[in-house]
Parts: structure tokens; sequence; C-alpha cells
């Protein structure tokens, strides 16, 4: 490393990646993917911030059986439209693989930067214009198709917001396969000596399977939506039937990118619950190479499921049993991660922090949200449970009650590196505290509405079908403790927002490494310095191999 | 710097290939087209043109793209790409080649719900209609009432 | 480390700090162009999918309406996309031995040749416009059975996507060219090259499943 040698002398003392350069143009233009970590971090809690908006809005529409809000039914179709198609093109799939995973994989890997730090900005750029699709989407249209475009509605009738969305999504798409070029190639090239693959952290290992299916998926979404764009646009037939087209066509295209796409949002959380349950546990994960190998596992099973999505889509028989016996597959690596979790924490030295105790509420709502995942993947349950309240509590356990939590873990194990500040712990807990019992208490109601029969979607409830009053008033019920659980969830978040931006101003000087971590990235300073590393750092153990169960931290 | 470097020597020496192997390719392409649009007159139909192709593209991949010299590991992401590839054609046309052979296609819950649909509509539709007429005889009668 | 050393002050002007060595910097390029050639793959099996569930379900229209593409122009196409790909791989060949004059020799050739390949295109496409043979609702050729329209759909789409690789590389190709002619490259630093070499053969593959399945096979 003699250029690092040459480069590192030239920090001044107290210069790190936040203060080395002034100015918007060094943030837009940097290079640095640690700068553009937090870039991508700021934009997403943002884009996560008015998905959750409208969410909150939906809910509030539904606290009564007519609409409390006065929405229009267009105008709440448009609410729970965009709300999806933000929360899971601009949030969840680039959520913690582009923001945390950006910042910390050279980190953790010994390296001064990505393999590609120009493509990681076009990335980044390409995150931005693809936003900026949606953001006109909102302003001059509307959407109104479900966050899926289902033809033929979408190459048809829908509202003219398709072109605008698919457009954003398929921008989107190209930055999802550059960050995962990108990721792939950092952890073979780019390991610094004596990181051997069996030294990595876990969490790298989520992201490089997190990467084969930003690679090897996204790219059929990009042209399903291309396709879309073409038909709506020239009136050619591809999936709409009245033109000769095949409607089923369309959702295979789909889900063989959207199914894969779940595990992108997943894995990266896992990858991010294997290191705080260690670190928090003062002890050596159980089971390494089970945890890694399945990562990968899940990523190639990601591509043999998809079909569980379109049981009463019109897709042969055959098909749907063979979908869902093969999705029955995923419970396998999955079950191990989770119980390789639990025998980690097994006589550790457990430290009930805030990242702790978001790992225990990934834990159980995990444990949920795939358990209930066993009744929709199994053909026969899922017949009688498709497009009811079940199955959007079912994917809010996993997205948000999982993959958001698992974010949150991430943010505030992370945030004394990225920041070099400490936030309120108090604070933490008690705000953990609200999320989690907000999360049950807008998400388990609907498991009830589901197996009742409510059916997901609808603006108004007081004619579903002809209900009886007696059904009516448990859906009304259960719909407005949902909707409480949705404003007490909504306090605990902006109770985060406030305190971390707190910490930035008044917060605690964090020390390198806070929680007593051995893998790189608690090596350097915190904030760490432009370079990464003060010359290049050696690696001569594995990442969780604690001298003790540490009395360090009390 | 990273383990991978070690069994990466195959770049740093960057294997030049004779001149004479790549005219071989080429030879070897070109007989093969000349095979493919041939056999195509004898209408012996896709598996033939698929090995043919198959044959081609080994030989771009093997020799033009140097894969056969290179990092192991591209052929790796080849092969990921091909499962992937694989499982999409498998499952799309075990969808399509095997509908209405466990469930005849009319007793399939999208039709049945279809039809449902349907009926309901051809019902409300009916019932409006009716609503109307009676609406128009009320008001005629109210006509001649007046 | 000990190799950085072996480097001494002498610093090529292409390398980028964060690389250690050179040859680590070229391996890293090269894997990366690998995973999106296995992107790119994947990004034109959607449309062979989407094409033979299209034969699948219009098997006669498929038929009848493949036998009206030019087999002889077809074959051109194939011819002049396979010399270009010898010429790329040459261009590729001469890098590597620092050749830069061969470099833009042979890149002049693949150039023209794919420029000849676009003209072919151009010829074809204007026939088809004139006969009608157009997809979804500009189709107006008559005579052919039920699914023409969607087998002239899904060649637009999937020779146009070809085609519209091609004009990518002959732009990327013309800028590799560009840099070979200021002496760029040498037998430690040809990564640009052989990655463009690399797209270029992607390209002509993807031409060697398109041709049979569109124009030959009965």
């Amino acid at each position: 490393m003699s250029t690092a040698a040459q480069t590192d002398t030239a920090h001044a003392a107290g210069t790190n990646y936040l203060n080395a350069t002034k100015g918007l143009k060094s943030w837009i233009f940097t290079l640095d993917h640690k700068r553009i970590g937090i870039m991508y971090l700021i934009s997403i809690l943002l884009f996560f911030l008015v998905g959750g908006l409208l969410a909150l809005g939906v809910r509030a529409h539904l606290f009564s059986p007519e609409g409390a809000t006065g929405m229009s039914n267009d105008t709440y179709n448009q609410a729970f439209t965009l709300h999806g198609a933000i929360m899971t093109f601009l949030f969840i799939v680039p959520s913690i693989p582009a923001s945390i995973g950006n910042f910390f994989l050279p980190l953790m890997l010994g390296a001064k930067d990505v393999a590609f730090p120009k493509l990681n900005l076009a990335s980044y750029h390409l995150y931005f214009l693809g936003a900026l699709f949606f953001i006109a989407t909102i302003v001059f249209t509307g959407l109104d198709t479900g966050w899926t475009f289902y033809a033929p509605f979408s190459t048809d009738r829908a509202m003219n917001g398709v072109i605008l969305a698919t457009s954003g999504a398929f921008i989107l798409g190209f930055s999802s396969i550059l960050t995962g070029v990108n990721f792939i190639v950092t952890i073979h090239k780019l390991r610094a000596p004596g990181l051997t693959w069996r030294r990595l952290p876990l969490f790298v290992w989520s992201l490089y399977a997190t990467s084969i299916i930003y690679v090897l998926a996204t790219p059929v979404v990009g042209i399903t939506l291309l396709l879309l764009i073409i038909e709506r646009a020239f009136g050619v037939g591809i999936f709409d039937p009245a033109l000769g087209g095949d409607p089923v066509l369309f959702q295979h295209f789909f889900w063989f990118y959207s199914h894969p796409v779940v595990y992108v949002m997943i894995l990266p959380a896992f990858g991010v619950i294997s290191e705080l349950v260690t670190i928090h546990s003062r002890k050596h994960i159980f089971g390494y190479n089970a945890i890694a190998v399945s990562s990968i596992a899940i990523a190639f099973i990601g591509f043999l499921v998809w079909g569980h999505h379109m049981f009463v889509s019109g897709q042969s028989g055959l098909s749907a049993a063979v979908f869902s016996f093969l999705t029955f597959l995923v419970a396998v690596p999955t079950a191990i991660k989770v119980f390789s979790w639990v025998a980690t924490m097994y006589k550790g030295s457990i430290v009930y922090n805030t990242p702790m105790l978001y790992t225990f509420s990934f834990l159980f709502l995990f444990s949920i949200g795939g358990l209930t995942g066993l009744f929709l993947g199994a053909l026969a349950t899922d017949v009688h449970l498709h497009d009811t309240y079940f199955v959007v509590a079912h994917f809010h356990y996993v997205m948000m009650g999982s993959v958001f939590i698992g974010f949150l873990g991430a943010i505030h194990h992370w945030w004394p590196k990225m920041t070099g500040r400490m936030y309120n712990e108090t604070l933490g807990r008690i705000a953990c505290g609200l999320v989690f019992v907000g999360f049950n208490v807008t998400f388990f109601t609907q498991f009830v509405l589901g197996t009742q029969g409510m059916p997901r979607r609808y603006a108004t409830y007081h004619e579903v079908g002809d209900i009886e009053p007696q059904l009516l008033e448990m859906f009304t019920l259960l719909h407005q403790i949902s909707t409480i659980g949705s404003f007490i969830m909504a306090a605990g978040l902006f109770l985060i927002l406030f305190y971390l931006l707190a910490s930035v101003f008044k917060g605690d000087k964090a020390p390198d490494n806070p929680w007593g971590g051995l893998s790189l990235e608690w090596a350097t300073a915190s904030p760490p310095i432009e370079h990464n590393f003060e010359g290049q750092p050696v690696v001569r153990r594995g990442p969780y191999e604690f001298p003790e169960i540490d009395p360090m931290i009390k | 710097m990273s383990a991978d470097s070690n069994h990466n020597q195959g770049h740093g020496e960057h294997h030049v290939m004779p001149l004479s192997t790549y005219f071989a390719v080429f030879g070897a392409l070109l007989v093969l087209t000349g095979i493919t649009v041939l056999v195509s007159f004898l209408k012996l139909g896709l598996l033939v043109a698929v090995v043919i192709a198959s044959i081609k593209a080994a030989l771009v991949v093997g020799y033009f793209m140097h894969l056969k010299y290179d990092d192991r590991f591209y052929s790796v992401i080849l092969l990921s790409s091909l499962f992937a590839i694989f499982c999409f054609f498998l499952f799309v046309f075990l969808d399509f080649t095997s509908r209405g052979m466990v469930v005849p296609e009319e007793e399939t819950n999208f039709l049945r719900n279809e039809r449902a649909m349907i009926e309901r509509l051809e019902q409300e539709e009916a019932a409006a209609a009716a609503a109307a007429e009676e609406e128009e005889e009320e008001e005629a009668e109210e006509d001649t009432g007046g | 480390m000990s190799t950085a050393h072996a480097h001494g002050g002498h610093h090529h002007p292409f390398h980028a700090h964060h690389f250690e060595t050179l040859p680590q910097q070229e391996a890293s390029a090269r894997m990366g162009m690998w995973l999106f050639l296995g992107q790119e793959l994947l990004f034109f099996s959607a449309v062979f999918v989407a094409f033979f569930v299209f034969q699948y379900m219009y098997p006669e229209g498929f038929l009848e309406a493949h036998r009206t593409l030019s087999i002889p122009l077809g074959t051109l196409n194939t011819l002049v996309l396979l010399t270009s790909s010898l010429t790329m791989a040459l261009a590729v060949r001469n890098a590597q031995l620092g050749d830069n004059k061969g470099v833009v020799k042979q890149l002049g050739f693949t150039i023209a040749l794919a420029t000849v390949f676009m003209i072919v295109k151009y010829f074809e496409y204007s026939g088809k416009i004139e006969k009608g043979q157009l997809p979804g609702q500009w189709y107006t050729y008559e005579g052919l059975p039920e699914g023409a329209s969607i087998f002239f759909t899904m060649y637009f789409v999937m020779t146009g996507l070809h085609g519209l690789h091609i004009v990518i590389g002959i732009g990327v190709l013309a800028w590799i060219l560009i840099r070979a002619t200021k002496n760029q490259f040498s037998a430690e630093y040809y990564a640009p090259v052989e990655n463009v070499g690399l797209y270029w053969h992607l390209v002509d593959l993807i031409w060697i499943f398109l041709f049979p399945f569109l124009y030959l096979i009965e």
C-alpha cells in the first residue's frame, strides 16, 4: 500500500470523511462510498416518510366502514398504489444494501473504496433520476394499478402515470444492477490480506447473496416494464388478451423478478441480525458456515418459487402444485438462520441496548411473518386467503416487521460509526418499544381481518358482498384497532427521527468501538477518515472470535 | 491483496492465443452457419438449430471471449445466469403446456370467478334496466294522473 | 504488499488509487464486465421466453409469418456479425501485444461491419413497414393466420433491442478507437479494449440465437 501511506500522511488530525471537503458539489459528485451511502440513507428515509404518510392516510380512511377521511375511491386507489410502489422501488429494494451496505462493505473488507467508485456514484444518480420519475407521477398524473402494474389493466384502462412510473422503476433497476455488480467485484477483489472467505463478516455474505439477485433478477423486470411501456405507448399486443397477448405471461415475468427481490429485501436484514446478535451477546456466532451458505442458497432457491404469487391467476394446476411444493424449500435455509441466531444467544452475555432490542423484535416478528407464509405457500389455503388482509399482514410482518426493523437495528448499531455521535439510549429503547407495540397492534389484527374475509385494497367495507351487521361490526373494530396501532408506530418512528437528528448536533462523541466489535469497520476512527484506514489493515482472526464473554460492556 | 489474485495469474501473463486459433474458430463458425441454414431447408426442427447455435456460442465464449483461459469464476457467473434462464424457461413452459391437465380449464377458480362476476354484472344490469323501466312507467302514470 | 513495492515510485496513469496493483484493477474490471454480461443474458432471455410462449400459442401464425422473412438477408447479417466478432477478437489480441495501431485497424473493420449490419437491417425494416407487417394495431398486412401480428411484434422487439445494442456498441467501439489512436493501451493496461470486446461478442452471441429462431426454424 505505498499509495495509501502517501495519501494517509496527508490527513490532518481530526479530519474525517464528513469534513474533508466542503460544499454541496463535494457531496453530489463524490466518489467516496461513505458519502454515497449517506446520500442513499437520506434519500431512502425521505421516501420512507412519503410512503409512510400515504400509509397513514390509508389507515385513517379505513377507520370507519364508509371511509373516514372523505377521500374518493380513486384517491384511495392512488394512495395505496403509491404507498406500495414507493415503499418497494424507492425504499425497501435499495434500503440496507445501498445505504448501510455501501457505507460498510469496503470498511468491513479493509478496502479504500468499492471496486468501481464511478459506477457507484452513477448508481446513486440513477436512483435519483428514477425517484424524479416517481415524483412526476405523483405531481402530474397519478397511478392506480397497485405496485404490481398487472396487465391488462395497466396497459389499457389505468391512469396515465403507468408509463412514468414504470420508466422510473426501469431506471431504478439499472441502479440496482450497478450496485450488485460493484459489490460482487468488491468482495472478490478488495479483501484485506488475511480476510479469507470464511473470515468475512456475515453481513458481507448476505450482501453477496443480495448482489447475485440484483444482477440475475433485475434485468427481467427491466424488460417486462419495457414491454409494458411499448405496449401501452404503441398499442402493441403482448400482455393484453384483446390484442392477442397473454396477461399471465406478464405475471410470470413480473414475479420472476419480484419474488427473488423479496430476498433482496430480507437477506441484508438477515446479515444485519447476524452481526447484531453475536456482538451484543458477546458470543461467537453459532453456525457461521450454515448462515453464510444458507444466504447463497436462498438467493438461488428464490428463482424456483415465483409462481406462488400466481395461484389464482389462471396458471395451470400442475405448475401451481409444483410451485407450492418448491416454496417449502425456502423454509429450510431460513429456519437454519433463525435457529443459529437463537443458539448464538444461548448462554451469551446479552446486553439489552437498543440494537439488541431491535434484534429481539426482528426474531419475534420474522418468526410470525415466516410462519404465516406457510399458509400462503400451501396451495389449498392460499386460494382461500388470497387477496385478503391476511396477505397484507403477512408481507408487512416480513417486509416491515423484519426488513425495516433490521434496518433500524443497523442504523442504531452503526450510527456511532457513521456520525461519530451517540444517540440517547433511553429514548432509543422507548422508541423501539413504541414501534414494536404499534407494529403488532397494526398488523396482527389484519391476520384476523383476513381470515374473516376482509379483502385487501377496498376503500370502503360497508358493502363487502352481503356483509352481515355482526361481521361489519367486527371489521370496523379491527380496522380501528389497526389504525390506532399505525399511529402509535408513527409516534415511535418520529421519536427516532428526533433523537437521531438531535444526536448529530448534541450527541456525545462516540468512541471508535462502542460495542467491542471485532470486524474491520470498528478498527478505524468514528467517523472514518476519508480513505477508511491509516495504512492497510491485516486480518488475523475471524470476525466473531471474542476473547471471552466480555464484562467490558455492562 | 486479495486471496483471489493468487489464482488469477492468467491475467498477469495475459495468455495470447496464436492467430491460427482465431481463424480456425472463425472458419468453424462459418461452416456451422452454413450447416444451420442448409439444415433449415430439411425442416429438422428446433433441436438441431439449438444444438448448432449452442456449439457456435460455446466457440465464441470459449475462444473469442477467452473464457477457456480465464478465471474460473467467470464460468461460474455464466453458469449461474444460464441456471436462472433455465428456471425461467422451465417454469413458464410448465405452466403453458400443462393448462387444463390437472384441473379442466373451465373448472379453475380463475375462470369460475370470472363467470360468477360476469353473471353478477349481467344481473345487476338487468335489475338496473328493470328499475329504469319501472321508473319510466311511474313517471308516465304520474303524468297521466297529474 | 511486496508487489506494491515492486512498482517503486512508478504509477501507471490509469491505475486507480484504491487498487493495490494494476493487474488487480484489470481483473476487477473484467469480472465486473462478466457480471454485466450475465445481466444482459437474463435481459434477453425474457424476450426469448415471450417469443416461444407466443409461438406455442399461435404455431400457424408464427410459421407463416416467419416464412416472410428473408433468409439470404439474415444469413448475410450473420456472416457480417461473425466477421466483426473475429476482427474484435483480433483487436483485443493486438491490445494484449501493445500494438495500438493494430487495435485501431481492427476496430475500424469492426465498426464498418457493424454499420453494414445496421444498413441491412434498415432495408429489412423498411420492407416490412411498406408491407404493413408491423406490430399490434399498426399491422395491416393481409393473408396470414392469427398470431402473425404478434410474430412481428416479437420480431421488432427482439431485433430492435439487439439493434439498439449494436448502436451502443458502435459508440463504445468508437470511444476505444479514439483512445487507441492516443496510444493509451499497453500489454499491462488493456481492460477497456477487452471489456468492449466482451460486450461485442455478447451482441454476436445473441444474434447467433436470434437468427435460427426468427428466420430458420420451421
